[in-house]
């Protein structure tokens, strides 16, 4: 496999947006997905279902969100004795946020890389939900000799989606002429998965232009400088399949809500592709005679005795007899409690709804520890 | 220092019963409630009791069951001073013998309770759906002074018949084992449940060996010879909801007990060390989709449903489709039921396609199992 090339791979949350009502306590691959997975489940799996067994994950902030979430990551690991999955974390990055980068984070945990043998390494962040092979990428990566690859997906609502990522323009040979902020005036693009693949030698030449040229640019800044300034060679891959992004609380809601939909959720979950979780041994959902659920994902352990109507409900809600539950996402452990209606919410883990909460698409409602917040 | 307590699970029977269920796949691990298998039970019980050394006897069809029960990491089992171990018929220097009966798969053994030398040795059975902790009885058992203590629970006096029925004395000492008695005189019914001090275990065992005349059987044998001999035989009351799920029509009923809330066998009680703990699939979570209807029903992740379903049992990766209509079902992983079929008060083995507007069991009482 990786013809014959030793891989490492970092899950990188430091690049993951700030998301008001997701993010704030946790890392953002922590959040749940579906109601039953972690954002962060998807690149943890990709590289698992890839063969890449030896992983560092990258935590940006709130380590103990990630901590409680991968706990031995074992549920990634194929084989627990030479797999690993080592938590990164810069302590010296929390006291200065602006230097606490992805780079950063690698050069403070530098005897990871002093300790494991390694060719290659790939840097993937959680924000791009997808279901992504990284063999075809390395074969694609080997057969260019190339020395670093960018991934890549075309779309076409450029002008509406992807905001704060960046686009590449490609030259003929199938390089990156130049990234570029997405300033939304096309609708077809070309947008960085901010996924990369590097060659050894090339990675620790990056590692040593962060500390002579800037301590404060992440890895994809300071790739898309040496592209500019540098002339650096970086081979583009077309991702064919489809994305779903996370970047911003509506992308979240748009993200969930596709996957009520049959076709989006065969492109995100494929047969041979499972993606892994940690267990919590809950039970199966169950549904009292007053139920009535429709077009809804529904986690285990959950509780439904009203009406629930295009929501995602996460493991061990409850929705209690004559209660309403439409186009809202609920965390794990909410109760609505019987008679209350809530729509276009999303609720934190472990709230009691005992009230009517009703926003609109275009007013979607967040609903932390008892405060509505109006996004 | 604590008492330390070794668990036996008999798991190693052939379930003829269960019929087409149980043709590849030992009763223990034949799938209940959407998401368990049998076996999760006796052992989450363990778990939750801090029994953290247990044997599981394999015999029939064991290669699922034993590739289900690992390491034990399911129940937790796989921690510091715990051990979880298959015991499956294994070849000696005397040769290589099949398991006789249930005392017998002891005696074949006698070597891991050795190394493990515990003080009492607890045995259960793979094939009951109950939760409890084992701790109240082994208590009894330790006060009572008794040699061995017998698990019983209150049977209806007219199913008393179908039971083993333990007769007992003002001081619940058993006095008399009648094996399914035409004329019972009590309805105290034996679980199968029992708690034994080791050493006087084991000599029971080697003398069991050693008689020719034996099926080498717990019920058959050794507690009918305890008794025989005048040895201290105690019985623990068992409160709560306890089923021997051996029939199809046993396990259909089991299974409606959950969907209904009958009984009190809680499954979502989220007290930790409450829990019932099993394997956890790598599925996507249910989709109800929007022309479905599903009341009064447990669903595991996996399955999608378009249809209609009331009173059923859906495990994981199933799929009923459109205009399907299903009633008091237990629909096991990996089924598609394909448009317009209807199917009444039935079992549907796993992996079985039921055809486009196929109609069976409509109407009638009687639990059918549907299979390929």
């Amino acid at each position: 496999m990786f013809h014959n090339k030793k891989v490492i791979a970092f899950c990188d949350l430091h690049t993951t947006p700030t998301i008001r009502g997701l993010n704030e306590t946790r890392a953002l691959g922590t959040v749940a997905f579906l109601g039953r997975f972690a954002i962060m489940d998807f690149t943890l799996s990709n590289f698992s279902n890839s063969g890449i067994d030896r992983v560092g994950i990258l935590v940006h902030r709130f380590p103990h969100s990630v901590l409680s979430h991968v706990e031995n990551g074992q549920p990634w690991i194929s084989n627990t004795k030479i797999g690993f999955q080592y938590i990164m974390y810069n302590e010296e990055g929390v006291a200065k946020p602006s230097f606490n980068t992805d780079i950063a984070n690698i050069v403070a945990n530098k005897a990871v890389l002093e300790r494991e043998d390694y060719d290659l390494i790939v840097v993937a962040p959680v924000h791009y939900l997808a279901s992504m092979d990284y063999r075809e990428i390395i074969d694609d990566h080997i057969a260019k000799n190339a020395k670093v690859t960018v991934v890549y997906n075309e779309i076409d609502n450029g002008k509406t989606a992807f905001p704060k990522s960046r686009l590449l323009e490609v030259d003929g040979e199938g390089n990156v002429k130049r990234f570029v902020r997405n300033s939304k005036v096309r609708d077809n693009v070309k947008v960085s998965l901010d996924t990369f693949i590097i060659d050894r030698n090339e990675f620790e030449g990056i590692l040593q232009k962060h500390v002579q040229l800037s301590k404060s640019s992440p890895l994809r800044d300071l790739i898309a400088w040496l592209v500019s300034n540098e002339n650096l060679k970086v081979n583009a891959y077309r991702f064919e399949h489809k994305v779903f992004p996370i970047l911003s609380l509506q992308d979240y809601f748009d993200s969930s809500f596709a996957c009520l939909k049959y076709e989006n959720r065969q492109k995100l979950f494929k047969p041979d592709w499972p993606i892994y979780t940690t267990s919590h041994d809950t039970p199966p959902a169950k549904y009292g005679p007053n139920a009535d659920t429709k077009n809804s994902v529904i986690s285990n352990g959950a509780i439904i005795n009203g009406r629930v109507r295009n929501s995602i409900l996460s493991r061990n809600v409850i929705v209690e007899k004559g209660a309403l539950v439409e186009n809202s996402i609920l965390f794990s452990g909410t109760h609505v409690v019987a008679g209350s209606k809530i729509a276009y919410v999303l609720t934190e883990k472990r709230n009691e709804i005992q009230e009517d909460l009703i926003g609109d698409k275009n007013n979607l409602l967040v609903i932390t520890k008892g405060r509505v917040c109006k996004i | 220092m604590p008492e330390k307590v070794v668990a036996v699970v008999l798991a190693g029977g052939k379930g003829t019963r269960l019929e087409f269920l149980t043709k590849k796949i030992a009763k223990p691990a034949v799938s209940f409630a959407a998401k368990y298998r049998i076996i999760d039970f006796p052992l989450s019980n363990c778990a939750n009791s801090g029994i953290n050394i247990v044997g599981v006897l394999t015999q029939y069809e064991s290669t699922l069951l034993d590739a289900y029960v690992g390491n034990g990491e399911k129940w937790g089992l796989n921690g510091v001073r715990s051990l979880l171990s298959t015991l499956a018929p294994h070849q000696t220097e005397e040769g290589a013998f099949w398991y006789k009966g249930t005392a017998d798969s002891l005696t074949q053994n006698i070597d891991f309770f050795d190394a493990q030398n515990p003080d009492y040795v607890l045995v259960l059975s793979g094939d009951h759906i109950y939760k409890t902790t084992y701790n109240e009885m082994i208590d009894l058992h330790i006060s009572s002074g008794a040699d061995v203590t017998i698990s019983v629970i209150e049977v209806p006096t007219e199913e008393a018949s179908r039971f083993g029925i333990m007769n007992v004395d003002q001081n619940d000492k058993i006095i008399e084992f009648q094996e399914k008695p035409k004329n019972p005189k009590s309805n105290l019914a034996s679980m199968g449940i029992y708690v034994f001090s080791w050493k006087i275990l084991r000599k029971l065992l080697k003398d069991d060996e050693k008689d020719e005349t034996s099926d080498h059987d717990f019920g058959k044998n050794i507690i009918p010879n305890m008794l025989a001999k005048g040895r201290k035989l105690k019985a623990y009351r068992f409160k709560g909801y306890w089923k021997d799920v051996g029939t199809i029509a046993s396990l259909h009923e089991a299974n409606m007990d959950i969907v209904l809330g009958r009984g009190e066998l809680d499954l979502y009680d989220k007290t930790h060390g409450a829990q019932i703990y099993t394997e956890d699939t790598h599925s996507v979570p249910q989709f109800i989709g929007k022309d479905a209807n599903v009341k009064t029903s447990i669903v595991n992740q996996g399955a999608i449903i378009l249809g209609k379903i009331n009173g059923c049992v859906i495990s994981n990766e199933v799929v009923i489709e459109k205009e399907v209509v299903l009633n008091n079902c237990v629909v096991m992983s990996g089924c598609v039921i394909q448009s317009g079929a209807k199917i009444d008060n039935a079992i549907i083995a796993p992996n079985t396609i039921i055809e486009a507007g196929r109609e069976i069991n409509l109407g009638n009482e009687k639990i059918v199992l549907v299979t390929r």
